[in-house]
């Protein structure tokens, strides 16, 4: 089945029946004709009437690049008013066997405007089906001979129905049949795509059905790697997104002669496919095979916004929500990797096995003692990775041998369009309306080696970016194999299974790190606890240094200082001369003090009775100076008044 | 390719061991910083290089990693040894300094 696209914008008095009847009509003349001419609108984001339509023709056989265009111009004469925009990227046949699709773009930027108007009949001799059905459509009201428009002008009322119902089916295909709001990129219109690239990482929404499969790979010519296998050829679709495209390159192997395997499943014979280079360096393969002979289809890539290659759909996507990724994340690592085949010793006495390409003399060819020998396997079977089932195998008839059948890959969840079941998706940093794909995050572009037989012999460092360090301290080694410098030292390493308490002290060898949670298990820790605290306090026991005799001699001469220093009790006395009882010189009165030690302690003291000393000067009666005493005789003086 | 000159293999490697390690250390020098996606999500790891470490029981070790592809139809061949199904790397020669003893 092929198929190609006509995009016609259309004059807004040209219903779209009228449209269809003429891209049918239009394929009259060549080899095969069309049987079916779909006319799929092309609806604004405002959902009013359409002003595009796309003509949408296919036909079983095979038809060349001349005579779709000639359908084209034929469409275009037809559509007068209409700016048709023809692209397509036409499969040419294979001479036999399989068909590879050898893919060429026919693009042509102003291709079909306003022509003449030449009779519509008589391009052939006798009227098709289809041009029957053209003329049963169209020729009731406007003789298809006639030139026209000007203007059409069917029964106002079937015009009226037919409008109603026009616009009633492109409603209904808008509402089921929606694409999602795509972004056709600008440097995608190229006229011959082959390879393309991309101004930066863009994210490509890929849907496609036919008998395909999805690889990744680094290289081109490892496919180690698939995510799924569509299993069929016309039933199924399916939707991918891939993020951080860089550009893609269209690629057509004649396997049969080449013998290039594009896939791991790849029939011989069928050998296209388009790489999608990412950003990562890694590339992703949408391999398209079949197994059907040819004259069925292989599979179909076409471009839904509104260009087609041999059939896979592919949308530019930037700035749309879609829905979430369907590609799975599959890569060998981390997981069980591939094991070889089992060597099983051989006890029987055999002879030791022919080395076809023996190594140098200093190495020694043979292996004394028992050499295992690898047991011979009758019907070797290939090496299938783990958890890849064997599928079964397909037989066609005429086919000598076939590969194996794809195994059946679980069938990727329903493809949600955006606005009738919206999903979250987590958004990519940088590309927020993207499809995020897990598991294939940007990484860095590895370096290229370099190529060519010169010997890598310059002083350059060794690139080691990002080493894999295997145990903690391993030092990569230059490529020129000398020592890593600086070279360290040994750093010790404790075993998993011992504790050491502290630095240089001996590692305890603990059964298990961790205690279970049980009494039994933490009296068992509480005990090595206290084990180690124990030889802590071991190791903590101070030693004593050596005796020295002037120290304690200083020692003994600050006791017998601080011992001689002490201040025996004592008092101060004070008498009064005038007193004659207590104070009087015969009973003094007294400040005393206490003992004390030190010189401080005792100062304080008589402060303290020097002060009870002033009290006492007070308590005392003052003494004053004594009258001399007179002299002479006594007499008697009488004095008698008069 | 990466073709190897039996006789330029030092005459100074006659054990097994030795052997390895001079062929990592030779692939590492071919491969020229070349890195492999090993893990998804994960950094890029260099395909071949040639470590030296102290493992867990205390001893010094080369740690030999490489990631060298594998040709499976290869592999499945019935005639041919497994080594055969290893795939090219580079087309480079290694350093001088590998070649000498």
């Amino acid at each position: 089945m092929w198929s190609w696209f006509f995009r016609a914008t259309l004059p807004g008095d040209v219903p779209l029946w009228w449209a269809a009847a003429a891209g049918l009509y239009s394929n009259k003349g060549s080899t095969g004709a069309a049987i079916q001419s779909d006319v799929k609108t092309v609806i604004d984001g405002s959902g009013q009437f359409p002003e595009q339509a796309e003509l949408r023709l296919k036909s079983y056989n095979l038809l060349s690049e001349g005579e779709i265009l000639r359908s084209g111009q034929e469409a275009a004469r037809l559509l007068p008013g209409a700016v048709l925009q023809f692209s397509a990227l036409l499969p040419r046949l294979a001479h036999s066997g399989y068909a590879p699709i050898h893919s060429t773009a026919t693009t042509l930027a102003t291709p079909f405007r306003r022509a003449e108007l030449p009779p519509a009949t008589g391009l052939a001799g006798l009227p098709t089906l289809a041009e029957m059905v053209a003329d049963f459509l169209a020729g009731a009201r406007v003789p298809v001979a006639s030139a026209f428009p000007p203007p059409w002008q069917p029964n106002p009322l079937l015009a009226g129905a037919v409008g109603w119902l026009g616009a009633g089916l492109s409603q209904l295909w808008g509402l089921f049949n929606r694409p999602p709001a795509m972004l056709q990129a600008p440097d995608w219109n190229l006229p011959n795509w082959t390879q393309t690239s991309f101004s930066g990482p863009r994210t490509v929404y890929v849907e496609a059905w036919g008998q395909l499969q999805l690889c990744a790979s680094k290289g081109t010519d490892d496919l180690s790697v698939c995510n799924w296998w569509t299993g069929g050829v016309e039933t199924y679709t399916r939707s991918i997104g891939l993020s951080d495209v860089v550009g893609m390159t269209l690629k057509t192997e004649d396997t049969a002669s080449t013998g290039v395997v594009v896939g791991p499943y790849g029939f011989p014979g069928i050998g296209t496919y388009i790489d999608f280079e990412k950003s990562d360096g890694t590339t992703h393969r949408l391999l398209i095979t079949s197994s059907q002979p040819f004259g069925l289809a292989a599979g179909e890539l076409g471009f839904v916004g509104g260009w087609v290659i041999g059939y896979p759909t592919l949308v530019q996507v930037d700035g749309e929500t879609y829905p979430p990724p369907l590609i799975p994340s599959q890569t060998p690592f981390p997981g069980q990797a591939d094991r070889l085949a089992d060597i099983q010793p051989n006890p029987e006495p055999q002879p030791l096995p022919e080395i076809p390409r023996p190594l140098p003399a200093t190495v020694p060819a043979t292996t004394p003692g028992a050499v295992p020998v690898v047991q011979p396997q009758p019907d070797p079977s290939p090496i299938q990775p783990p958890g890849r089932a064997v599928p079964p195998v397909r037989v066609i008839p005429g086919q000598p041998s076939q590969p194996p059948t794809p195994p059946v890959v679980p069938k990727a969840p329903p493809v949600v369009w955006p606005g009738t079941a919206p999903t979250p998706a987590p958004a990519e940093p940088g590309d927020p309306g993207g499809v995020p794909v897990p598991g294939t995050p940007p990484t860095p572009t590895p370096s290229t080696p370099q190529p060519g037989t010169t010997p890598n012999t310059g002083p350059t460092a060794p690139q080691q970016p990002n080493p894999f360090v295997p145990i903690p301290g391993a030092q990569p080694m230059p490529n020129d194999g000398s020592a890593p410098v600086p070279a360290p030292s040994p750093t010790p390493t404790t075993s998993p299974d011992t504790l050491v308490p502290w630095p240089g002290a001996k590692p305890i060898k603990v059964d298990q790190l961790a205690p279970p949670p049980t009494i039994e298990g933490i009296a068992k820790k509480t005990g090595e606890i206290e084990g180690k605290l124990d030889q802590i306090g071991g190791m903590l026991q101070p030693d004593l240094p050596d005796f020295d005799w002037g120290d304690a001699l200083q020692g003994l001469a600050q006791l017998i200082g601080w011992l001689s220093s002490a201040d025996p009790a004592g008092g101060y006395e004070i008498s009064s001369p005038c007193e004659t009882g207590p104070g009087s010189s015969d009973d003094p009165l007294v400040a005393e003090w206490g003992a004390s030690l030190g010189p401080n302690a005792s100062i304080l003291k008589r402060l303290d009775a020097i002060a009870e000393l002033l009290q006492h000067h007070k308590t005392l009666k003052q003494p004053s100076c004594k009258n001399p005493s007179p002299t002479g005789e006594v007499v008697t003086v009488q004095f008698e008044e008069t | 390719m990466a073709a190897l000159t039996l006789a330029n293999i030092p005459s100074g490697i006659n054990t097994y061991e030795r052997l390895a390690v001079w062929a990592i250390q030779c692939l590492q020098s071919i491969a020229n910083g070349e890195e492999v996606n090993v893990v998804s999500g994960a950094s890029s790891t260099p395909l071949a290089q040639c470590q030296v470490g102290v493992t867990a029981d205390n001893v010094d070790r080369y740690i030999l990693t490489a990631y060298v592809p594998l040709d499976r139809d290869a592999l499945n061949s019935g005639t041919q040894k497994t080594w055969m199904a290893a795939k090219d790397v580079s087309a480079a020669a290694p350093h001088s300094n590998l070649l000498s003893n």
